[in-house]
């Protein structure tokens, strides 16, 4: 609790050190070919991008599959090794800190993963899956252990006696809380959300994401929320950052990128998402891109974007040379348009 | 305000009382039980429901598709014919010549080691009898008629070597190389990403108006529905719960497992911090089906003990000349809507402990 309220004095000076800051963080995974198998290219999943979460806030983490958001998540958490960059958890290199003192500070950051059956133990029952962070970190007793278990289940809106219980004898719902449950068990003050309710049903994931929001109230967490799910992003959000084929292409308040969207892709992303409304979805203008994301293999110069670009098209129907975006690249401006955009061409436009 | 009638032909397709099931070790599930709906040319049908309804066992079921399901009733009545009752023979002919289907997941409903083009050119050669050559080129001309660029080239090319788009584009010139009356798509755009999930509806309601077929679409996506449907049936547990229009169901929707579902939606038009509304529990197993109405044990209107633990509820007219829903008290629900439903729950009704243990 003292975290929260000097954050909160931080905040109102204005000199607050942010939970976590990653600055330029690169991911190549190496294309491995011929007789040796020697690395022959590479993909570069993740070309450098920096982002801030503050004590109690929520990141949206959006962007369709392979734009390089859950390889994001997993750097912010040192869960895979940048190729470069630096991730500072609450001031401190996590990338140059080894060992122990690694280990010490995993405690603080916890991951809840989308398919909470294949991350799961199905041999270990839950008890025993909640209780192994308690005993490896603070070396509990039993007794002290199997309070702490109930206290958690029961948080996370499960019975205590499902302490006894063996993944597989879940629902999916059921089984996502016990996933949050074990990322709660050390008390952290982050936790990276990766897609955590796309593999549940409607009726259901209501009911986590609610859950989410009110474990937040309570305990002051931040979270890294990473999901192709604009609706459920707009839901918990306070801040997004639109990732397209490894960059940050627009970040800002949740109402600004919803409202006025500055980046031809994230305005195409969000006219794409149907409204569960009829009246206004047959009526609304819908921006179609043409083919599909380029290989991240091998990314297209200047603007990653400029081969789906409508926006390139349609200023070259009006006679504007557009050769820019193909020879530079555009670097995130935080003046475009009152929020960070990286477009040369950035202006908002209403699409909701 | 209200939208142009679409152009609605004749009835296609008439499903009556359709129970199919299941006999597994713990005894019989029964996935789709009493279901009947009429089919038009030219009008979007969509089937909407969580995992589990019986969604896409009722559509497999109309072809046939499932070797271990058991039709214990009903009728699926096609031009005339018992679908349920025809030939093996003639249903081969009616399977992807006069009804087909597009399934949800491209990759593993593409053969790997033949060809894209050899694949959809074989529609047409076991249905038209057209040779190779002539099969080949029927099939580049599908592939060009859903917009997939050079199509020639990519005809040679096979399905690992496209993108998701373009394997669910190749799906659909597959489906629509015999000019079908009816196209059965089953969840068409769950796999893919938003932005291509517009460009593959978009090709779907062009090619529907081309060949002036109808549709059958199963979602769990509202807003797909709210973009494409005419006609919607909502299930749960293998029931049907209601039917009606396009806007009867999503702006007077008279059951409360559809309105829950609205309520429970993250919607991307909200302005400010509406609550998310979670519909309380899990579904039902199939084999042990509660008593009375099958949603009652998660219902919030539910009267138990009463009606609605003791009598399976009728699906019956409840408001227009179509709009009909199996609820015993549906009347009541008129001019409840989801902000009806946002102002009632309080703070625990939202989390929705899940506490039961049998799941």
């Amino acid at each position: 609790m003292t975290d929260l309220t000097s954050s909160l004095a931080g905040a109102a000076t204005g000199a607050e050190v942010p939970l976590l800051e990653a600055t330029n963080l690169v991911k190549n995974f190496p294309i491995r070919g011929g007789l040796l198998g020697r690395a022959v290219g590479h993909v570069s999943a993740v070309a450098g991008i920096s982002l801030q979460v503050k004590r109690g806030e929520t990141l949206g983490l959006v962007g369709e599959s392979g734009c390089g958001k859950s390889t994001t998540g997993r750097m912010l958490l040192d869960l895979i090794a940048p190729t470069a960059g630096e991730v500072l958890f609450d001031g401190r290199s996590l990338t140059r800190t080894k060992g122990k003192d690694l280990a010490k500070m995993r405690r603080r950051f916890q991951i809840v993963f989308q398919d909470p059956y294949a991350s799961l133990n199905p041999r270990m029952t839950v008890g025993a899956t909640l209780a192994e962070p308690l005993k490896v970190h603070f070396g509990w007793d039993d007794e002290k252990v199997k309070a702490r278990i109930q206290e958690l289940l029961t948080i996370v809106g499960l019975s205590p006696e499902h302490a006894n219980r063996f993944p597989h004898e879940f629902s999916g719902g059921q089984r996502q809380r016990v996933g949050i449950a074990r990322a709660l068990a050390l008390e952290p003050e982050l936790i990276v959300l990766d897609e955590p309710v796309s593999a549940l049903d409607v009726s259901i994931q209501a009911g986590v994401v609610n859950l989410l929001e009110k474990l937040q109230d309570e305990l002051g967490l931040a979270y890294v929320f990473i999901a192709h799910d604009l609706s459920v992003v707009r839901h918990i959000a306070d801040r997004v950052a639109v990732m397209y084929l490894g960059k940050i292409v627009e970040e800002g308040p949740r109402d600004a990128i919803y409202a006025s969207p500055g980046h031809p892709y994230t305005q195409a992303l969000l006219s794409a998402v149907p409204l569960p409304d009829p009246r206004r979805e047959q009526a609304r203008e819908r921006i179609v891109l043409r083919g599909d994301v380029p290989s991240p293999a091998d990314p297209p110069s200047g603007c990653r974007f400029r081969t789906r670009c409508w926006k390139k098209l349609e200023l070259e129907e009006g006679g504007v040379d557009t050769s820019v975006c193909v020879e530079q690249e555009p670097l995130l401006d935080p003046a475009a348009v009152g929020h960070p955009v990286a477009c040369h061409f950035a202006a908002t436009r209403q699409v909701v | 305000m209200t939208l142009p009638a679409p152009h609605v032909g004749e009835v296609l397709l008439s499903v009556r009382d359709l129970h199919a099931g299941f006999t597994t070790d713990d005894g019989h599930v029964s996935a789709v039980d009493g279901v009947s709906f009429d089919v038009h040319r030219g009008e979007v049908f969509s089937i909407v429901g969580e995992s589990g309804s019986g969604k896409s066992v009722t559509a497999m079921t109309i072809l046939g598709l499932i070797p271990t399901v058991e039709v214990s009733a009903g009728e699926v009545l096609w031009k005339g014919r018992d679908l349920l009752t025809i030939s093996e023979e003639e249903r081969r002919h009616v399977r992807g010549g006069e009804i087909a289907m597009i399934f949800q997941d491209p990759l593993t409903a593409l053969n790997p080691v033949h060809t894209v083009g050899r694949q959809i050119g074989e529609m047409a050669r076991v249905h038209e009898g057209l040779n190779k050559k002539q099969a080949l080129e029927r099939a580049i001309e599908m592939l060009d008629l859903v917009g997939i660029p050079e199509a020639r080239k990519r005809a040679k090319m096979y399905p690992h070597e496209f993108s998701g788009g373009m394997r669910q584009r190749a799906m659909i010139a597959m489906a629509i190389t015999c000019n079908p009356d009816l196209l059965i798509a089953d969840e068409p755009t769950t796999a893919l990403d938003v932005t291509v999930q517009a460009q593959v509806l978009e090709v779907l309601i062009e090619i529907k108006d081309k060949i002036d077929s109808g549709i059958i679409l199963i979602t769990h996506d509202l807003g797909v529905v709210a973009g494409m449907a005419d006609q919607v049936m909502v299930m749960y547990a293998g029931h049907q719960v209601e039917m009606g229009t396009t806007e009867e169901i999503f702006y007077e929707s008279r059951h409360p497992y559809t309105l829950g579902l609205l309520a429970s939606l993250p919607r991307l038009d909200d302005v400010g911090d509406e609550p998310l509304v979670p519909i309380s529990g899990s579904p039902p197993s199939l084999i042990h089906r509660p008593s009375g109405c099958a949603f009652h044990p998660r219902c919030r209107f539910a009267q138990v003990p009463g009606l609605c633990d003791a009598e399976v509820p009728e699906l019956r007219l409840v408001a227009g000349d179509s709009h009909r829903s199996a609820c015993h008290y549906a009347e009541t629900l008129e001019g409840v809507t989801i902000e009806t439903l946002r102002a009632k729950a309080d703070d625990l009704e939202l989390i929705a402990p899940d506490t039961a243990v049998d799941a």
